[in-house]
């Protein structure tokens, strides 16, 4: 999950660490404006988010079939799972708030 | 450094000491073993661990000339055969086990050391433990900041 591409723009610093990260994705930005690489990114974070609730998903067939081997496998799985969700919700929520803040603007 | 790194490096330190948990049970269970398969007394096992490195060797060379210092947890690199400690002989002539002078030859296998190495082997299974918990908060604390 990367979300260092959300960044900053008021710091120069950070937006050409930034500048650099993205340059590096493999996200492709076909048209290379601000909002479409925003949310490729971000549809990259939820693709992210759902292999990681797939893989705790398994450990949970696995624990109640009986094949896992430690104790740990099931929780390690489903904590990454429930932080990474977290994350992708606050995003979700943040995105959906800048998006109302625009549509409520005054014409 | 990613950001379920520290997870995963916890992860890897619970099944390293859940390994070494198996091996001292091991012992412990086979402290009277006067017969293994090849016909002589059972030998202490000891777990070995290594740093893991399950990088390919070019993304070895690419970290260590960006600086970027990625650890990978622990593993288990062998698990040998104690031959230093000596066997425990023990004169029972009626035992089916003993030799021609009647001797009996016992594992090397002290229940006390084995018991001290259990109880260390929980502590660090409950340090790695406390140590994910603790990644775990660090992450919902840096989501907790911007409200």
């Amino acid at each position: 999950m990367d979300i260092s591409s959300l960044y900053n723009i008021n710091s120069n610093a950070i937006s050409e660490a930034a500048k650099n990260s993205m340059s590096s994705q493999s996200v492709t930005t076909e048209n290379n404006d601000m909002f479409g690489s925003l949310l490729n990114t971000a549809i990259d974070n939820l693709n992210t988010t759902n292999s990681y609730l797939s893989d705790a998903e398994n450990e949970e067939i696995k624990l109640a079939l009986g094949e896992t081997e430690n104790t740990h496998d099931l929780t390690v799985a489903l904590q990454k799972a429930s932080t990474a969700l977290q994350y992708t919700v606050a995003i979700r929520d943040k995105f959906l708030e800048a998006y109302k803040e625009i549509m409520q603007m005054q014409i | 450094m990613g950001m379920f790194t520290s997870f995963d490096i916890n992860a890897s330190g619970l099944t390293a000491q859940r390994y070494r948990m198996d091996i001292i049970s091991e012992n412990v269970a086979n402290a009277n073993t006067t017969r293994t398969e090849d016909g002589t007394a059972y030998r202490r096992k000891i777990v070995t661990f290594a740093e893991k490195d399950s990088q390919t060797p070019f993304s070895k060379v690419l970290n260590t000339a960006t600086d970027n210092y990625s650890g990978k947890g622990v593993k288990v690199s062998s698990v040998s055969e104690d031959t230093t400690t000596d066997v425990n002989k023990v004169y029972d002539p009626s035992h089916p086990d003993a030799d021609e002078d009647g001797y009996v030859t016992y594992p090397n296998v002290n229940i006390i050391t084995e018991m001290t190495n259990l109880i260390d082997a929980s502590r660090a299974y409950e340090a790695n433990a406390t140590a994910f918990g603790t990644s775990k908060a660090i992450a919902m604390k840096g989501l907790e900041m911007a409200p």
